[in-house]
């Protein structure tokens, strides 16, 4: 009976397959047709943008000069950078490891490129609330031009640059299919983006070793990115808080946060958009195995982290605890840790669950949570000094120390106090929340949700076979 | 630079002769400038060691014996500790040594649960001296700050000098003349540093002797320091 049960949990999914001219007949249209519910969830996560905007505006009216007041948009742009810009190092990861079940899921997590796009929109005026390198602590050092603003600008964009470049890559093929069949300007679009794609084996070999190309860059781009801007958009802006595995273990959240926004990505494409054929189980079932596995790396990568500091126990560094793991912002530290290793760990530790398309699905959204509350605490935390505290503390740490210690006795400094968020904080929160999908629905009209080149390929290369009586996955890798 | 594929560093320790002095440890202490190991960080299991001297007993009393196993950097040819490092902080050179750079390590200490002998050691606090002894630190070996990973490094701060003086001399390197801290500091001579791939040297030749093991070694982990056991004499 448990031999049974045992077997029924870990058996093969089979694929149902579809001929090649119902999958370019199924998707194209698809993505051509725009119903009333597409129109109207776009129209309203489109209005919640323009809230987030004038919430902006309104910010952006008193100038950028009190760091304070632009700790939540900085927290929103961590958000989205972590959980949306991450998201396609999922495609690009299962890609060059050349798995199969890749294929449902690549141009999901491909299409967030677009995200980025207004995510880098977000980031551009960020620059301006953070100081000079010089006169403070900084991982720049005596760099001698474009630091830090500068240089964080064009990593920025680079990175951006390098997401959009993957996702046309691509879907150049998809772009020639879906040119062919129709007309007016997004035929017209579709045609000159595919750059006279006609499949001969050249252009195959310069297309695959393209994406490889490039999802390397984006993947080595995206780490050396979140290693500067986790620097110098939080740990850079606390006095005192040096800390060499944080950038690493944000890193770290952008990969558990990748896996989780295409989980959730894949589940809403699948559900509301359609495509049941060809978003299958297997592929949840192998990304919630990649979810845990970052689920768990997580809780270890925090730990390694915060040991350090309880044993060193310098005075300056029990600050920087105090501030965002048990002072102020200590509620969102522990729903951060909640949600982003107790709540999924608990969901995502039974293989049944796992074998689920909702399953890994919730555990995801979850861990988006708790990627929320995390930003929350880390960014609203750091953003509450003001520039003369960071050089003063660079300067005479002794006299920060004593400044901040005196946060438990009447005089209590303000950045000991829990930042609030105020009314345009809150536009500002709704409307960076919504930019992904806002950005996204549009994104899925302008592209195949589905990319077609890799599903038919799929067909090709994969077929279930019955030997002695059972079914077997048979796969041919010929790269 | 003298021309470093010539050399594959490693060590022969002969149980034999060891006489679990502990000298070797003390002059490693001092070579290195690793920070002073008192009663409390053994007892909360924070001492940093590169080189320790394990202790086991044989026998039932009154015929009862004491046996020393000096443990050290195994500097394995396939080191566990390596492929594990998120930052490349530690990998293996072209002379057979497991290297460690200070600057790349973030302190995920993926390495030292990762590492089968226990010889990495993780800064859990800013080293400090007594002030008296702040002059004698030695000035070719960084300070490692709180945070970082660190462990057996062959003396080669040592090595590197050594392949200059060779380079400026002209000459070719003498058997014996390098050393690490602790080989140098041996009464018993039980610790033999040498160049494995000079098939003269003394270690190499002492590798190749009958009595010879490595620690661990089903873990296939290969690594450069061979162990020589202890001879069994009657009565």
């Amino acid at each position: 009976m448990a031999n049974a049960e045992h077997e029924e949990l870990h058996s093969l999914v089979e694929i149902p397959r579809r001929t090649p001219q119902q999958v370019n007949e199924d998707v194209l249209s698809q993505t051509y047709a725009a119903g009333p519910r597409f129109k109207k969830a776009t129209f309203i996560f489109g209005v919640l943008v323009v809230v987030g905007v004038i919430g902006f505006i309104i910010k952006a009216m008193d100038g950028f000069d009190d760091r304070k007041d632009w700790g939540y948009y900085a927290a929103i742009f961590a958000f989205l950078y972590t959980t949306c810009q991450s998201a396609l190092l999922v495609s690009i990861t299962m890609r060059l490891a050349r798995t199969h079940w890749r294929r449902p899921l690549a141009r999901v997590s491909e299409l967030f490129a677009i995200v980025g796009v207004f995510n880098l929109i977000i980031f551009l005026p960020l620059l301006w609330t953070i100081p000079e390198a010089e006169g403070r602590q900084s991982i720049w050092f005596e760099w001698p031009w474009g630091a830090p603003r500068l240089l964080d600008a064009l990593a920025m964009i680079f990175l951006t640059i390098n997401g959009l470049a993957l996702l046309w890559a691509s879907s150049i093929p998809d772009l020639a299919l879906y040119g062919r069949k129709y007309g007016g300007f997004r035929g017209a679009m579709a045609r000159l983006l595919s750059t006279g794609w006609k499949g001969t084996p050249r252009q195959w070999n310069i297309l695959k070793a393209g994406q490889i190309a490039l999802g390397t860059f984006y993947w080595i781009f995206l780490i050396g990115v979140v290693f500067i801007i986790s620097s110098d958009f939080s740990m850079s802006l606390v006095p005192g808080w040096l800390d060499a595995i944080f950038p690493a273990f944000q890193a770290l959240t952008c990969l558990q946060a990748g896996v989780a926004t295409t989980m959730v990505a894949l589940y809403l494409v699948r559900r509301i958009g359609g495509h049941e054929n060809y978003i299958y189980m297997e592929a949840f079932w192998a990304l919630s195995k990649l979810l845990i596995a970052f689920t768990m790396l997580w809780i270890y990568f925090w730990f390694a982290g915060f040991i350090t500091f309880w044993y060193g126990r310098k005075p300056v560094e029990e600050n920087v605890l105090q501030l965002i793991m048990i002072g102020p912002y200590r509620v969102a530290f522990y729903l951060a840790v909640f949600l982003s290793f107790v709540v999924p760990f608990l969901i995502l530790m039974w293989n049944w669950v796992r074998r689920t398309p909702a399953g890994p699905t919730i555990a995801s959204a979850v861990i988006i949570c708790g990627v929320f509350f995390d930003k929350l605490r880390l960014y609203v935390g750091s953003y509450s000094f003001t520039n003369e505290e960071l050089e003063a503390a660079l300067h005479h740490e002794s006299e920060f120390v004593n400044m901040t210690f005196a946060a438990t006795g009447p005089n209590i400094p303000h950045f000991f106090q829990t930042n609030w968020p105020d009314f345009t904080d809150i536009m500002v929160i709704i409307g960076g929340l919504a930019v992904p999908f806002f950005a996204y629905l549009i994104a899925t009209k302008l592209l195949p949700v589905i990319s077609i080149w890799e599903t038919k390929e799929g067909y090709l290369l994969s077929s279930v076979k019955t030997i002695l009586k059972r079914r077997y996955l048979v796969l041919a890798k010929p790269e | 630079m003298a021309d470093q594929n010539k050399f594959k560093w490693g060590m022969v320790i002969d149980i034999d002769r060891c006489t679990g002095c502990e000298a070797c440890v003390v002059a490693c202490q001092a070579e290195n400038n690793i920070p002073l190991n008192e009663e409390d960080r053994f007892h909360e299991g924070r001492a940093i060691e590169w080189i320790r001297i394990e202790r086991y007993w044989e026998g039932e009393y009154p015929n009862v014996k004491a046996r020393f196993l000096p443990v050290l950097c195994q500097h394995c040819e396939n080191a566990p500790c390596e492929p594990v490092c998120p930052v490349y902080a530690t990998y293996h050179n072209n002379q057979g040594m497991n290297v460690q750079v200070y600057n790349r390590c973030v302190g995920t200490r993926y390495c030292a649960n990762n590492d089968p002998y226990q010889v990495r050691f993780f800064n859990f606090w800013e080293p400090e001296w007594p002030e008296s002894l702040e002059n004698q630190l030695n000035p070719d070996v960084t300070v490692r700050t709180r945070g970082l990973m660190e462990k057996c490094s062959f003396c080669i701060q040592r090595i590197r000098r050594t392949e200059r003086d060779l380079k400026n001399e002209g000459r070719d390197l003498r058997d014996g003349e390098l050393q690490p801290a602790c080989a140098q500091t041996c009464p018993t001579d039980a610790l033999v540093f040498g160049n494995m791939k000079d098939p003269n040297s003394r270690a190499a030749k002492l590798a190749k002797s009958d009595r010879h093991y490595k620690l661990l070694e089903t873990l296939g982990a290969e690594p450069n320091v061979v162990y020589l056991k202890k001879v069994e004499r009657d009565g």
